[in-house]
C-alpha cells in the first residue's frame, strides 16, 4: 500500500470522530467520512502536497454536511448525503482552498493570547474536559469556556484567511 | 426558548451538553445554515487539534475508501498525464496565478472536458471542437429548440428534445441562471440522452445563444457533481455576479 493509503487509513479515527461531532449519530458520521472520501478521490488533483491531508478532508467533510443543510433549506427533510452530493453549486471550489500546512496552525496558536493559548491546550491537545481544564487552570468554567470559544473563533478566522489567501474567488480580481 | 451562543456550539461540538440539550441544538442546526456553519467552525478547530486517534474498530468499506484514495493521490504524485491538463489543478495553479487562468477561461470560449475524472481533453475532440477552441472568439450556435429552452424554461426546469435527424431524444435540465459582470447573462444546464451527460455553459450575447463550455461525464452520478463544480470554477473565472431565480430570471431572459 502506499505512504498516502496508509496515512489515511491512520486519519480514519480522527476523521470519523469529526464527522461524529457534526452529524451526533455514529451512522451518519460514517456516510459522510465515506462520501468525503469519494469526493477527495475524485478532486484528488485539488490536493496540495505539503499541505495538512487531513485538514483537506475535513474541510470536504464540512462543507457536504452544510451543502446537505443548504438542500434540506430546499427540498424538505429527506435530503440525503446523496441528494447534497448533486446539488449544483455546492462548495466544491471551497475543497480547492484548504491548503493548511502545519506551520499555518503552529503560527495561529502562537498569536493566541496566553490564556487563550493554555485553554487551547487543555481541551482541543490534551483533551481535558471543561471541568478538569478548570480544575487544571484553577478558573472558573465559564471563563474557560469564553475563552476558548474566543481562541476557536480566532484560529477559524485565521484559517479561513489562509485559505481565502488561495481562493479562486480571488481570480475576479486578479492584481 | 434560549438563544444558542457561541459557547453552546463549542460545547456541543466537544461533547460537552448534556443529551437533552444537545439533541434541542442539533433540531436547530438542521435547518439553520448560519448556526450550522458556525458550529462545524468549532469543531473543525478542534478536529485540526486533536492528536487523539482512538481505538474503535474502523468499518471495512472506509478502509477501502481510505486506501483507494491513497493510491490515487500517490499515482497522482507520480504520473503527468500526456494531452490531458486537469481543470481542477489548472484552476488551483490559477489561484496562485489568477491572471494566468482568467485569460485562459476567457481565451478558452469552449472548453471540452471529457471522463469520469475531469480534465481539459485537449486530444480526442472533434476536430469542429478542436478548430473552436483555438479561436478565442469562437463558440458554438445553440439549435432553435435548445435556444427557446433556454430563453424559456426556469432553473429546475426540464424539457425533452429530439435532435436534429437523429431519433435521439436529449433531456435538457436548467442548473442555474447567472448575471455577468459585463451584464450578460450565462446559463448552466445539463443535456443528457442514453450513456451521456454533459453540462454545459451558455451565454447570451446579442441576443443568440452560445455555448463556451461542455463538460462531459461519463461515470454516474459522482461525476455529475464534479461536472457541476467544474461549470462553477468556470463561471467564477467569466465573472459571475449574481444568481439570478425567479422574476429576476424571468425578466432577464424575457426576449427584446
Amino acid at each position: 500500500m502506499s505512504d498516502f493509503g496508509n496515512e489515511l487509513v491512520a486519519l480514519l479515527p480522527r476523521l470519523r470522530r469529526f464527522a461524529r461531532s457534526l452529524t451526533g449519530q455514529a451512522e451518519d458520521a460514517d456516510d459522510l467520512v465515506q462520501a468525503a472520501l469519494e469526493r477527495a478521490l475524485r478532486s484528488r488533483s485539488l490536493w496540495e502536497p505539503g499541505t495538512r491531508l487531513d485538514a483537506w478532508i475535513f474541510r470536504i467533510m464540512r462543507n457536504l454536511w452544510i451543502d446537505q443543510i443548504r438542500h434540506r433549506k430546499v427540498s424538505g427533510d429527506r435530503t440525503t448525503l446523496h441528494d447534497a452530493e448533486q446539488l449544483s453549486g455546492s462548495d466544491g471550489r471551497v475543497v480547492a482552498d484548504s491548503r493548511i500546512t502545519l506551520a499555518d496552525v503552529e503560527a495561529l496558536l502562537a498569536a493566541l493570547p496566553g490564556e487563550q493559548r493554555a485553554v487551547v491546550q487543555s481541551v482541543c491537545i490534551d483533551d481535558l474536559s471543561y471541568r478538569e481544564t478548570a480544575e487544571r487552570l484553577n478558573t472558573p468554567i465559564g471563563t474557560v469556556m469564553s475563552r476558548l470559544a474566543r481562541a476557536r473563533l480566532a484560529l477559524a478566522a485565521g484559517l479561513d484567511h489562509n485559505e481565502s489567501m488561495a481562493s479562486v474567488a480571488n481570480l475576479k480580481n486578479p492584481r | 426558548m434560549t438563544a444558542i451562543t457561541d459557547e453552546t456550539l463549542m460545547a456541543l461540538a466537544d461533547g460537552e451538553l448534556k443529551p437533552a440539550e444537545a439533541a434541542r441544538v442539533r433540531e436547530v442546526l438542521r435547518h439553520d445554515l448560519q448556526l450550522a456553519a458556525r458550529f462545524a467552525s468549532f469543531a473543525e478547530s478542534r478536529a485540526l487539534l486533536s492528536e487523539e486517534s482512538g481505538t474503535d474498530a474502523i468499518p471495512e468499506h472506509l478502509v477501502l475508501a481510505a486506501r483507494r484514495l491513497g493510491d490515487a493521490l500517490a499515482k497522482a504524485d507520480q504520473v503527468a498525464e500526456p494531452n490531458v491538463v486537469s481543470l481542477e489543478a489548472a484552476a488551483t495553479r490559477g489561484a496562485r496565478r489568477p491572471d494566468r487562468f482568467k485569460a485562459m477561461a476567457l481565451a478558452a470560449s469552449i472548453a471540452l472536458v471529457a471522463g469520469g475524472v475531469v480534465g481539459f481533453a485537449l486530444s480526442g475532440l472533434q476536430q469542429r471542437d478542436r478548430l473552436a477552441s483555438h479561436s478565442p472568439m469562437d463558440s458554438i450556435a445553440v439549435s432553435s429548440p435548445v435556444s427557446d429552452l433556454l430563453f424559456q424554461l426556469a432553473s429546475g426546469e426540464s424539457r425533452q428534445v429530439r435532435s436534429g435527424s437523429e431519433a435521439a431524444v436529449t433531456d435538457i435540465t436548467i442548473v442555474s441562471t447567472h448575471q455577468m459582470e459585463d451584464s450578460s447573462i450565462c446559463r448552466e444546464f445539463t443535456t443528457a440522452t442514453t450513456g451521456t451527460q454533459q453540462t454545459r455553459v451558455a451565454c447570451l450575447r446579442d441576443g443568440a445563444w452560445r455555448v463556451h463550455l461542455v463538460v462531459i461525464s461519463s461515470g454516474g452520478a459522482f461525476s455529475t457533481a464534479s461536472s457541476a463544480q467544474t461549470a462553477d470554477h468556470f463561471l467564477e473565472a467569466l465573472g459571475t455576479k449574481e444568481v439570478l431565480t425567479g422574476d429576476a430570471e424571468r425578466k432577464a431572459l424575457a426576449r427584446p
